[in-house]
């Protein structure tokens, strides 16, 4: 779409591999095209002229991190809005948080790589409508520090907010110059965190969580890198703990100890142990 | 309560440990690796199978008999189905006996075992098997005989196919359509007008891809309904869609359609099919009409777009293929669309003058996309009108929009372009006057100077990051002195930029001796872009300075200065880097490697067949390149190799560097990987590039090749559109090799070559092969 820095089989398989490796994005040698208009934009934006400098630039910067965290943003397709698929969600509020509270516990659930927020926000409506939202703590999380700081922000444009019910507006979203904003009480009570979610976590960094959603990510993964953040997420789940992914997104052909179980028509994968 | 000796159940890695453990006792623990394959774990039930089929083949006859005997379990039987279709010892013998047993069930997985082995052998008893009393085993016949394939197993085929027994006949006209093979096309004409099987029959035609059904499909659809109009048009696409991939053009289906003298009924037959049809012929039946350029079918390809990428990629085809008639409606649809569909038919209106006001329009729209999307669509307009529209973008929130509008800038050029860059140069926006910057020096606007200097200067970094990039591009002694200046700045990233634009110029000896006094700059970015430049400018006498900096604590300094090396050619700078060759970092050793090449010494030739044994995919794809960089002759061999690599981008490069080259060596290797794998599409794609003698050594080469190689051959002939390759072509139709003269008729029917009109007339009289004769007749009832 827009004018690609050259990108040479080489230097594609060097700066794929190094994407790879760091983020967990993978991609195939016939997106390559694709790969360069991607990568290009961040390229350029840096300064560069070719991607190979771009590359020796990612490989042993010091800087390098925060590039590619950029990047990674640039990567995916950061495309959510506001109630998107919410029929899982609304299960959790109906069924499963109420029953982790009827045992006395108090639920803690993460948002995994949530992009610029409008998942774990539309969850604190939910849990708000309910009632509950004072008796969860919710996490949200993305490789992005931009993403999160957009999500902390709350300002959200016409395209997030494309599926909206209509007892939204006005009840936590209000009139904003450049669109909406999510009500401050609501975008407080989400922890943002900066996590990528290929890395080994500091033990410290994140409890053990009631339910995690991870949706719409592991479609960027290759299998290898699936397995390895599907066990992480394994081990932050307490016992029996509930794992939401995105609809195209099953585990079932991967070793991972959770049992698919459907709940009014939605899936979740429940943690057994190994 | 738990059994005091009762053992914790074992976990899957001690199971598959076990499973080991069984695998090397050999014979006698057969019976109870077989027990293995009730495991509940996937993983673990294929390591049983795997042991099983590589097991000895005393143990063959003992799971045979098992098969036979023990059939209380599914996964046990599945497991053992597999085991015996993967093992490589001679076990026909067996399975034929097998295939004589009392039950139907032993019966129907030896007949799966056989067709999953291809076994040419049990050919005969497959076909008895046909005829079986149970429709079960005649069912896992007919599928086995279609995956064996051959003369003898499609004639039983045909015959069954004729035989109008329900529970044969259906089976075996889905397995006829997958053979591929065009004798196969009588038997299912015939049934495509039966009204039992007419819809599976046209289903099939459609599968095997052979154009001379077009003819008979084409009347049929005059005088179909309901669902077999949408069956018509599925398989008129995928006839098309296999000519396509064959011989590089549908174009004889589209022409045969567009050209039919019913066109006005299939027109009226094909809009009607669309009010009943499901999403997969509502696309079918477009794409036809849009082949016969009817306007009406629009409106259904528009509602295609949103119908999932596969589905949408085939409406933009046809939307496009329709070309000026679906303009109108296009324009209208992207007026009225919402961003997500303005994501998608913007691109179809690339290059289109009269959609120029709506794109400007699109320009404006709130989703970034679509504005990057109009950019690129106004740009290849080639109308400059659109420049005072896009402008204001290259300020855009979004960096891809502003990349965007950048190049559609640069592509479109114009004076208004030039009158607005020189006013945004001094823009209060800091986004629009970088970009104005750059376009000063894509341009080369000499007026654009003094504001070049004076953003040179400026306080903000990245103003000054855009202006020294721009100015070697100005042809004026004060910009090099500009650029000299700015190499002593105190910002280090002003610095780096200012030594990258001195690689830029023509390297006058002051530059080189700022560049060469840059290699000792304390920042590591400034060291390596001066590497880069002094490399790219040819200092040789940097040589033993850019050396020294392979030892540098930075390594992106150590690369550059490999890849320094690699330019200045010199023989030190050789000698230098051999001694980097197999360095720890991969990096400076994949640097090396592609220095070597460039160095074009006969000497670098064992170095870098060293490196194609690397474990490292990457490694092997950089040594790949400097070898066909090199150019020596033994790098032929070792480039035809790697076309068999494991890793994917290591062979399409190997393939690639193959199909640049222009010598005859090159050709035959090529053509001998091909006539090894006759299906491989990169293989024929690459042949299918013209070259010296290419046309005679595929002549060559059609002269002995039998019927898949001759189909693979004249397909890189077909696709090559040169009139030297239609020659040789015509040639081969009058070959001694039935196998050439049969591709080739193909070929020609399907390219509709004219001049070859009088020669598959005689041909489809005259010709001694009956398939040769039929595939030509298709040529006389055009």
């Amino acid at each position: 779409m827009t004018a690609s820095l050259p990108l040479s089989p080489q230097v594609f398989a060097i700066l794929s591999a190094l994407i790879e490796e760091r983020t967990g994005l993978h991609y195939d040698l016939q997106e390559r095209a694709l790969f360069a208009e991607r990568v290009s934009g961040r390229a350029t934006e840096r300064g560069f002229e070719t991607l190979l400098d771009y590359y020796y630039f990612l490989r042993y910067d010091a800087a390098a991190d925060a590039e590619l965290a950029l990047l990674a943003e640039a990567l995916v397709v950061n495309e959510t809005y506001f109630f998107r698929e919410p029929a899982p969600l609304e299960i959790l509020v109906d069924e499963v948080v109420p029953g982790l509270l009827a045992r006395g516990i108090k639920p803690r659930i993460w948002c995994a790589a949530c992009s610029t927020g409008e998942e774990p926000l539309t969850l604190a409506m939910l849990l708000d409508e309910a009632g509950l939202l004072d008796q969860v703590s919710i996490v949200a999380s993305d490789i992005s520090a931009r993403v999160l700081a957009h999500a902390q922000a709350g300002l959200y444009r016409r395209r997030s907010l494309r599926a909206l019910p209509p007892r939204v507006v006005g009840r936590w979203l209000e009139g904003h110059e450049h669109g909406m904003r999510v009500l401050p009480r609501i975008a407080r009570a989400v922890a943002w965190r900066r996590i990528n979610l290929i890395d080994e976590p500091e033990p410290s960094e994140l409890e053990s969580f009631h339910v995690i959603i991870c949706r719409n990510v592991l479609i960027y993964f290759r299998d290898q890198t699936i397995e390895s953040v599907v066990d992480r997420l394994w081990r932050q789940l307490s016992p029996e703990g509930y794992l939401l992914v995105g609809a195209s997104e099953s585990l079932l052909r991967f070793k991972v100890a959770f049992a698919c179980v459907e709940q009014r028509g939605a899936f979740f994968y429940r943690k057994q142990s190994k | 309560m738990r059994s005091a000796s009762a053992s914790p159940p074992l976990g899957e890695h001690e199971r598959l440990e076990r499973v080991k453990n069984l695998a090397q006792a050999g014979l006698p623990a057969v019976a109870q690796l077989v027990d293995e394959l009730v495991d509940a774990s996937w993983t673990v039930r294929r390591a049983v199978v795997a042991a099983l089929a590589t097991s000895e083949s005393a143990a063959m006859p003992v799971l045979i008999e098992i098969l036979r005997s023990s059939r209380e379990n599914e996964a046990k039987i599945a497991g053992l189905v597999d085991a015996l279709s993967a093992t490589a010892h001679p076990i026909d013998e067996l399975l034929l006996t097998l295939a004589s047993a009392d039950q139907v069930a032993v019966v129907c997985d030896a007949a799966q075992i056989l067709g999953r082995r291809e076994s040419t052998r049990g050919v005969t008893k497959l076909k008895e098997l046909t005829q079986h009393a149970d429709d079960n085993v005649a069912l896992a016949a007919v599928e086995a005989l279609g995956r064996i394939g051959g003369r003898e197993a499609l004639e039983s085929l045909l015959i069954l196919a004729d035989s109008r027994n329900f529970f044969r006949t259906f089976p075996t006209i889905d397995i006829l359509g997958r053979s591929g093979d065009s004798r196969a096309l009588r038997t299912l004409l015939r049934l495509s007008v039966d009204p039992l099987y007419g819809a599976e029959a046209v289903r099939a035609l459609g599968r095997l891809g052979d154009p001379s059904a077009l003819p008979a499909l084409l009347d049929q659809l005059t005088r179909a309904s309901g669902g077999l109009l949408g069956a018509i048009a599925i398989a008129l696409v995928g006839i098309h869609d296999v000519t396509e991939q064959r011989f590089g053009t549908g174009s004889v289906v589209e022409h045969q359609v567009s050209g039919s003298a019913k066109v006005s009924e299939l027109r009226q037959r094909l809009t009607l099919g669309l009010e009943r049809a499901d999403a997969a012929e509502q696309l079918a039946l477009s794409q036809v009409l849009s082949w016969i350029g009817e306007e009406s079918t629009v409106p259904t390809l528009l509602g295609l777009l949103r119908g999932g990428p596969a589905v949408a990629e085939r409406a933009a085809r046809s939307l496009k293929r329709l070309g000026t008639v679906a303009e109108a409606q296009l324009i209208a649809a992207v007026h009225a669309g919402t961003s997500e569909e303005r994501r998608l038919l913007v691109p179809l209106l690339g290059g289109k003058r009269s959609a120029r006001d709506q794109l400007i329009a699109c320009l404006d729209d709130e989703d970034p996309t679509v504005r990057a999307l109009s950019c690129d669509a106004l740009a290849r307009t080639s109308d400059p009108v659109a420049v005072p529209a896009i402008f204001p973008l290259l300020a855009d929130i979004d960096a891809r929009v502003g990349q965007a509008a950048l190049a559609a800038i640069q592509t479109l050029g114009s004076d208004d372009t030039r009158r607005l860059t020189l006013a945004a140069a001094f823009s209060a926006d800091a986004r629009l006057r970088r970009a104005a910057l750059r376009v000063i020096g894509y341009f080369g606007y000499a007026e654009g100077l003094d504001a070049l200097i004076d953003a040179s200067r400026s306080g903000d970094e990245r103003l000054r990051e855009a202006a020294l990039a721009s100015l070697p591009f100005i042809d004026d002694l004060r910009a090099q002195h500009e650029l000299l200046e700015a190499a002593h700045h105190e910002s280090p990233r002003t610095r780096t930029f200012a030594v990258r634009a001195l690689g830029h110029t023509s390297g006058d000896p002051t530059v080189l001796a700022q560049l060469r006094s840059g290699l000792g700059d304390s920042d590591a970015w400034v060291r390596y872009y001066a590497c880069q430049a002094l490399g790219r400018l040819r200092d040789d006498t940097a040589t033993e300075q850019i050396a020294l900096l392979l030892e540098d604590a930075f390594g992106q300094v150590r690369v550059a200065a490999v890849e320094a090396l690699a330019h200045l050619r010199g023989a030190r700078a050789f000698e230098i880097l051999s001694h980097v060759l197999g360095a720890g970092d991969a990096d400076l050793n994949r640097a090396a490697l592609l220095a070597v090449g460039l160095s074009k010494r006969a000497e670098a030739l064992p170095h870098l067949l060293e490196a194609l044994a690397s474990t490292e995919a990457a490694t092997r794809l950089v040594a790949l390149s400097a070898l066909a960089e090199l150019g020596v002759p033994g790098a032929l061999p070792a480039i035809a190799t790697a076309t068999r690599d494991a890793d994917e981008g290591v062979r399409v490069a190997a393939t690639g560097f193959l199909a640049a080259r222009s010598d005859l060596a090159a050709t035959n290797e090529l053509i001998a990987l091909l006539l090894d794998a006759p299906t491989r599409q990169s293989l024929i794609r690459a042949l299918a590039k013209p070259a010296p003698d290419r046309c005679q050594a595929i002549a060559a080469a059609l002269s002995h090749a039998d019927d898949l190689s001759a189909e693979a051959l004249v397909a890189t002939l077909a696709r090559m559109q040169s009139e030297e390759a239609l020659a040789t072509l015509r040639s081969a139709l009058a070959s001694a090799n039935d196998a050439a003269r049969r591709a080739s008729a193909s070929a020609l029917v399907a390219l509709q070559d004219v001049a070859s009109a009088a020669a598959l007339e005689r041909a489809a009289l005259s010709d001694p092969d009956a398939e040769v004769r039929r595939i030509c007749s298709a040529s006389l009832v055009r």
